[in-house]
């Protein structure tokens, strides 16, 4: 049996404001957990019974939502060097924007002379009347941008959950027809600074398309341009464990794993017979512990 | 739909998403310099090769990518605002209609922040040609002015009078200049009863000393149906012109024609050759030369799979920037033979530089049938030796946006050019093209600017307007009004 596909990619952990004291967000063997609610579970049901919920729950609660959305690939990270400049100030000042504040106008104290909470709605965001399914789009989205605010680790970890879930094949509620071209941009916006960066060309000259079939795809060179075909699973198994190349290698399969080392498949070059590789994370980075 | 398939027209765009987003994470938003994404999106929507909600969320995607990446998260939620075409359908329209409302609506969406105000059911335009002078009392210095009343158009709602002026003269020596603005002397219209109405001057122009302004009166309240006449005036010496209602509007000259069916895609590949010819390569579109936007075009139908790169619409726009000189960034040889381009493009490539039009103004009017949804009056036409200056009046096609947005490829900011294409062949034979359309009251009066100029033999001019499935024309007398007569 092949590892799971998150075997590869490296715990995660984050303190965020909770109520009054700072917890710890954990994503882990491909579950994100708050550590520091015993019964998450449980403050889920209250919530839905009308009881408050904590920040850490809203937030495991919100990646549960998103791990099937494409929308994660569209607008999470595509490289090392691209990196969002979402931080915890800017995602409350979002919240804050478009949370509907009925009869409240802005720079308009609430009664009993208090400001709401929260900062006041910029100028810019449009008084206009949004409908229902405008806000709940809104504040999807919010939701989405909340978790990118956790940190790069988080991102490459609910990147490759979407990526896993688009690869696992036929699901209810999953045109895989319809979303191709969204995730073809999401492996070539992925795969061609990884790429390029193997063996020296320009992005632009790099083709990516889904690969469908059985085997890792194929990988080749010619006239400058380079051609591969990947599957969906090397975004989850490979580019979101921080390994697309290693050694001088394209990594295009994993073939067993269990952080922070991993037996891959690699090339040497377009068209090469893949080769495995045992590499191995060393604290900053990933290198080839050994050919076989 | 692309040949290659939505899918591919999609992939490409969002492939050329991720380039773009790769070059440049910060993009210059909307206005008159769409970025790449926008401009792709408006090219693969308009050939119908991608459906609107894919165009709009593809770019949508892409500017929030970018906003995540400046570090201002609000635009990637407010993005999601979907584009007033999803919502809101023009009602009672048929589908050629709809197809140009939508188009209109995701050409604004995609090129500017602003969404569509809904708009009434359109009502159809009438006209009546006028063709007196007015002349006006003497303003500044002396100088006098006169107004040249071409023709009235009308709806239930609206009512105009187009209108050419100029400086006629002077009563006194001075050595004063002529004044650079237009004469502006405040008239009125007065019915058969009595009843008044406002007429105020929409459309002059700027103050930059030309020969002629071209403009409107704009009529408030708009005159019944039931009147026979308005006065005009008063001009000097309390003089007014009258306009009988009753006069028949050469709807003689009328007819409407189906014509071949041909994709979208190609229909916009011709009008991009039609733009070309009548703005010039260097002219300035979506915030670049014209002939490089016509160069995205290409590129973008051609790779996104709507067109095949040896497709004869590829061909004829690549024969006509091999005659212009001009390199639309195809490898291919443009020699191709000279009857594979229409003859509007042989005659433009012939006379294009003329400088031969006859000055003066002509009085008709004719109502052109209903055509993608809109319904246009030709309203008088004021010729002069570089172009003409043709009147409409539009119901049912609203100007959407600011008149400094770039929509589509050409210099001028008009949405509709998406749906429909005007031509004009004058009874010389010589071809005209729209190298400019202006509007800016709420009359729905537009102007447009034909070039290159009538034939100086002509009498006669033909004013096509097509949609891609009928063409509608109307011939029109060119009965020249010489300044200061009345007819």
């Amino acid at each position: 049996m092949s590892a799971p596909w998150w075997a590869a990619l490296c715990p995660a952990e984050s303190r965020i404001s909770c109520g009054t004291g700072k917890h710890l967000i954990r994503w882990a063997d491909g579950q994100l957990t708050a550590a520091d609610h015993a019964d998450a579970e449980g403050e889920l049901v209250l919530a839905a019974l009308g009881g408050d919920k904590s920040e850490c729950v809203t937030l495991v609660e919100a990646w549960g939502a998103h791990t099937e959305d494409l929308d994660v690939l569209a607008l999470g990270p595509r490289s090392p060097l691209d990196q969002l400049a979402v931080t915890w100030d800017l995602v409350r000042s979002l919240r804050s924007a478009i949370s509907p504040q009925p009869g409240i106008r802005p720079g308009q104290a609430q009664r009993h002379g208090r400001l709401p909470t929260g900062r006041l709605r910029p100028r810019s965001m449009p008084m206009r009347q949004a409908s229902p399914e405008l806000r709940r789009a809104q504040a999807r989205r919010a939701e989405l941008i909340g978790l990118f605010a956790l940190g790069r680790d988080f991102q490459l970890a609910l990147s490759g959950t979407v990526a896993a879930a688009w690869s696992a094949g036929p699901a209810p509620g999953r045109d895989l027809a319809a979303a191709r071209p969204a995730l073809t941009g999401a492996l070539a916006g992925r795969l061609a600074p990884a790429a390029a960066d193997w063996l020296g060309i320009d992005p632009e000259a790099v083709r990516a398309s889904l690969h469908e079939g059985p085997g890792w795809g194929t990988v080749e060179l010619a006239g400058g341009t380079l051609r591969a075909a990947l599957p969906v699973h090397w975004l989850a198994a490979v580019w979101a464990a921080r390994f697309p190349v290693v050694g001088g290698h394209l990594v295009v399969d994993v073939l067993a794993a269990g952080w922070p080392q991993a037996q891959v498949r690699a090339l040497a070059r377009p068209g090469a017979v893949p080769t495995v590789l045992s590499i191995r994370y060393d604290g900053e980075h990933w290198s080839v512990a050994e050919t076989d | 739909m692309a040949a290659g398939g939505t899918e591919q027209a999609e992939t490409y765009l969002r492939l050329l998403a991720e380039a773009e987003l790769r070059r440049a994470p910060v993009f210059p938003g909307p206005g008159s310099q769409p970025h790449r994404v926008a401009l792709a999106a408006t090219a693969l929507a308009s050939a119908d090769a991608i459906g609107l909600d894919t165009a709009w969320r593809v770019v949508a995607d892409f500017q929030a990518a970018c906003a995540l990446r400046a570090g201002d998260p609000l635009p990637a939620v407010l993005s999601l605002r979907s584009p007033g075409w999803q919502t809101r359908p023009p009602a009672g329209l048929g589908l050629p209609g709809q197809l140009a409302a939508v188009r209109r609506s995701v050409a604004t969406f995609l090129a500017s922040s602003q969404r569509p105000e809904a708009s009434p059911p359109p009502a159809a335009p009438a006209a009546v040609p006028i063709g007196a002078t007015l002349p006006l009392p003497a303003e500044r210095e002396g100088w006098y002015g006169e107004l040249q009343l071409l023709a009235l158009a009308r709806t239930d709602t609206e009512a105009a009078i187009t209108v050419a002026t100029r400086w006629a003269g002077q009563t006194r020596r001075s050595a004063t200049p002529r004044p650079r603005h237009a004469p502006f002397h405040e008239v009125a219209a007065v019915d058969d009863r009595g009843v008044s109405y406002w007429a105020a001057l929409w459309d002059m122009g700027i103050e930059d000393g030309r020969e002629w302004w071209d403009g409107h009166l704009g009529l408030t309240p708009a005159p019944p149906d039931d009147i026979r006449w308005l006065d005009i005036g008063p001009g000097a010496r309390g003089r007014y012109v009258r306009v009988v209602l009753a006069t028949p509007d050469g709807s003689a000259g009328l007819a409407t024609q189906p014509i071949p069916p041909v994709a979208a895609a190609v229909r916009l590949l011709d009008r991009a050759g039609d733009e070309l010819l009548a703005a010039g390569p260097a002219s300035r579109a979506a915030g670049r030369s014209l002939a490089a936007r016509v160069a995205l075009l290409i590129s973008d139908l051609t790779r996104g799979g709507v067109l095949a790169a040896d497709d004869p619409a590829v061909a004829r726009l690549l024969g006509l920037g091999w005659r212009l000189g001009v390199d639309l960034g195809l490898a291919a040889d443009g020699r191709i033979p000279r009857a594979a381009l229409p003859a509007a493009w042989h005659s433009m490539l012939a006379d294009g530089n003329a400088t031969d039009g006859p000055e003066g103004a002509a009085a008709f009017a004719a109502s052109l049938p209903e055509i993608g949804g809109a319904w246009f009056s030709l309203a008088g036409l004021r010729s002069a030796r570089d172009g003409a200056t043709l009147h409409v009046m539009a119901s049912g096609w609203t100007p959407h946006g600011n008149g400094w947005v770039v929509y589509g490829l050409g210099p001028h900011s008009d949405p509709g050019q998406l749906a429909l294409t005007w031509r004009a062949r004058d009874s010389a034979g010589r071809w005209h093209l729209v190298n400019g359309m202006h509007w800016g009251s709420q009359q729905g009066m537009i102007q447009l600017r034909l070039v290159p100029p009538l034939h100086p033999a002509a009498v006669s001019l033909e004013v096509m307007v097509s949609d891609g499935t009928r063409q509608v024309s109307a011939t029109v007398p060119l009965d020249w009004l010489p300044p200061g007569s009345t007819r």
